[in-house]
C-alpha cells in the first residue's frame, strides 16, 4: 500500500541541508535519506523548533504520505488490526457528548500534569479526549501513578495532548485487541525523518485489565492507560512544542 | 522405582509434557501469592475468616478476621467499596487499609461493637479506609502481591491469552521481579520482568496497571531493548521495566 491522502496542505517551508539539534535525540533517525517528500499531511501537526520545522502525524497518516517502503525503511511499520467493534455514527455521537461534559467539567483541573494534579483530582476526571478512526471515544484521564496522564506525562515526557490525539487519529495498529487498543504517532522533519515514533496505549472497556479501577458506567471507557516513545525511556523534548 | 499405573489410568496419561507441567507451576504461583500477604501486627497474625455482604449496605463489603485458633477470636470490619468521589477502591488498597484499621482498634471497641447473626462484632471502618485513601501507606508485600496478582488475573473470555505469571520474587527492598510466559512458550522456560516497588521518594507504590497493559505491546519489539545482562537460573531472559517505568 501506498497510498497517499487526496489533498495536502503545504504546512510550512522546506528546509534542505539543515542539521536540526534535535536530529540526535533520537535512535530512529535515517540522515541518508535526501529526498524532499511532501512536507506535511492534512490534518498532522506542525510547528518549528530548534531551527527546523517538525510535524506530527499519526503512523497511519504518515504511510499514506510517504509509503509503506519508505516509512519501513525509516523505521516505522503500520498494520490497521481488523475490528469487529466499529463505532457506529450513532454512538459516536451519544459519546462525544459524554466527552464534552466530562471534559468540561475536567477543565478547572486541567494544565500540565504534576504530581498536586494527583492528589487533588480524583484518577477518573478526563483531562481530554480523542476519537480514533472507527469513531471509538477515547478519553485520557487524569489517572494516578498507575496509568493515565499522571503516570505517563512526566516519565515519557509527553506533556502535550496533542501527542495523544495526534496517534489516536487512526485506526487501531497491530497489538490490538478487543479491549485494548493501540495508536501510535511519529514525529518528523520537512525531510519526512523520523524523531520519535510514540505508542499509546489505551483500554477501551469500562475497568482496566488488571481489573483494579473500574467505572461506575460501563459504557464508559477507561481510555490511555500509557504513551511511550520506542527507543527511548523518555520522548524528546521536541515532541511537546510540535 | 517404576511409576504406579493406575486402573484404567495409561502410562501416557501419568506423562506430564513440558506445557502442562508448566500450568501446574502457574497454578502454585496463584495459589501462593494468596499467601504473599497477612495481616501481621507485631508478633500476632490475624487470618481472614470471611468475607461477606453487609446485609444493611451493598456498598459495604464485611471482612471477617480471626486469630487462626480462636473463632471467638473474630473481629468484622465493614470495608467502603466506594470512594467519595463514587469510583471503586481497589481491593488491595482496601485490604491495606484494613491492616491499619486492625492495628488501631483496641479491645474496647470490639466489646462494645453490635454484633452479628453470628456473634461476631461488626465495627464501622469507613473513616480509617478513607484516610488511608488520603495518605496510602502500603507495605512491600503489598506490593509484591499486587504485582503479581495483576498478572495472575485471566483474561476476559473474548480477549486472547496473552501473559501467564508462572513465578514471582522480591528481589530486594525496591524490585520484584515476576517470571511471566506467553501460549507461544509454554514450554519454554519463561523471562522475567523486573518491577518498581517504590517511588524516588522510598515510599512503596502499589499497582502495576500501565505495565500490565503495555507488555503485550512491548513484547512485539521494544522489550528487546530493555533485556538486562544478568544471569538468572528460574528464566531464560530479564527485561528491566524499572528505568522505563520511572523515566529514569
Amino acid at each position: 500500500m501506498k497510498a497517499k491522502v487526496a489533498s495536502f496542505v503545504l504546512l510550512g517551508s522546506v528546509t534542505l541541508g539543515a542539521a536540526p539539534a534535535y536530529a540526535d535525540t533520537s535512535g530512529v533517525t535515517d540522515q541518508s535519506s535526501t529526498t524532499v517528500e511532501t512536507s506535511a499531511v492534512d490534518d498532522s501537526t506542525a510547528a518549528s523548533a530548534d531551527g527546523g520545522q517538525l510535524f506530527l502525524a499519526s503512523d497511519e497518516q504518515y504511510v499514506q504520505t510517504f509509503g509503506v517502503a519508505k516509512a519501513a525503511q525509516r523505521g516505522l511499520t503500520y498494520e490497521a488490526v481488523a475490528q469487529s467493534d466499529s463505532v457506529a455514527d450513532s454512538a459516536v455521537a451519544d459519546d462525544t457528548d459524554k466527552s464534552v461534559s466530562q471534559a468540561d467539567s475536567a477543565d478547572a483541573a486541567a494544565g500540565a500534569a504534576t504530581v498536586d494534579d494527583a492528589a487533588t483530582s480524583h484518577w477518573s476526571v478526563v483531562k481530554f479526549v480523542a476519537h480514533d478512526k472507527d469513531g471509538r471515544y477515547i478519553p485520557t484521564r487524569q489517572g494516578n501513578r498507575d496509568f493515565g496522564w499522571v503516570h505517563f506525562s512526566g516519565p515519557h515526557n509527553i506533556h502535550d495532548e496533542k501527542v495523544i490525539k495526534a496517534a489516536v487519529n487512526e485506526h487501531p495498529e497491530h497489538g490490538s485487541t478487543k479491549t485494548r487498543k493501540v495508536y501510535g504517532a511519529v514525529l518528523y522533519d520537512t525531510l519526512g525523518i523520523i524523531l520519535a515514533r510514540v505508542k499509546v496505549i489505551a483500554q477501551y472497556h469500562w475497568e482496566t485489565k488488571d481489573h483494579k479501577y473500574k467505572l461506575a458506567d460501563t459504557d464508559d471507557k477507561i481510555g490511555v492507560i500509557t504513551a511511550y516513545c520506542e527507543g527511548a525511556n523518555k520522548c524528546p523534548d521536541a515532541l511537546n512544542r510540535v | 522405582m517404576p511409576r504406579r499405573v493406575e486402573p484404567g489410568m495409561t502410562e501416557h496419561s501419568m506423562t506430564w509434557d513440558e506445557t502442562a507441567l508448566s500450568g501446574l507451576q502457574a497454578q502454585l504461583a496463584h495459589e501462593m501469592l494468596g499467601r504473599a500477604t497477612a495481616f501481621a501486627l507485631g508478633p500476632e497474625v490475624r487470618l481472614v475468616r470471611g468475607v461477606v455482604t453487609s446485609p444493611q449496605r451493598s456498598d459495604v463489603g464485611r471482612v471477617v478476621v480471626w486469630d487462626g485458633q480462636r473463632v471467638d477470636s473474630s473481629v468484622a470490619f465493614d470495608l467502603p467499596l466506594t470512594d467519595t468521589h463514587g469510583g471503586n477502591i481497589p481491593s488491595g488498597d482496601l485490604a491495606a487499609a484494613l491492616r491499619g484499621a486492625l492495628a488501631d482498634c483496641s479491645e474496647r471497641e470490639v466489646e462494645r461493637a453490635p454484633r452479628d447473626a453470628f456473634g461476631i462484632p461488626v465495627l464501622d471502618a469507613s473513616a480509617a479506609v478513607h484516610t488511608f485513601m488520603a495518605q496510602p501507606r502500603f507495605h512491600l508485600t503489598d506490593a509484591l502481591h499486587a504485582a503479581a496478582a495483576a498478572f495472575a488475573a485471566l483474561p476476559e473470555p473474548d480477549e486472547p491469552a496473552e501473559l501467564r505469571l508462572r513465578g514471582f520474587l522480591l528481589l530486594d527492598e525496591v524490585t520484584c521481579r515476576l517470571y511471566l510466559d506467553t501460549p507461544e512458550s509454554e514450554d519454554a522456560p519463561p523471562f522475567g520482568v523486573d518491577l518498581p516497588l517504590r517511588d524516588e521518594d522510598g515510599s512503596v507504590v502499589v499497582g502495576v496497571t500501565a505495565a500490565h497493559a503495555a507488555l503485550p505491546v512491548l513484547l512485539l519489539g521494544e522489550l528487546e531493548r530493555l533485556r538486562k545482562d544478568v544471569h538468572d537460573p528460574y528464566c531464560r531472559a530479564v527485561y528491566d521495566l524499572v528505568d522505563w517505568l520511572t523515566g529514569r
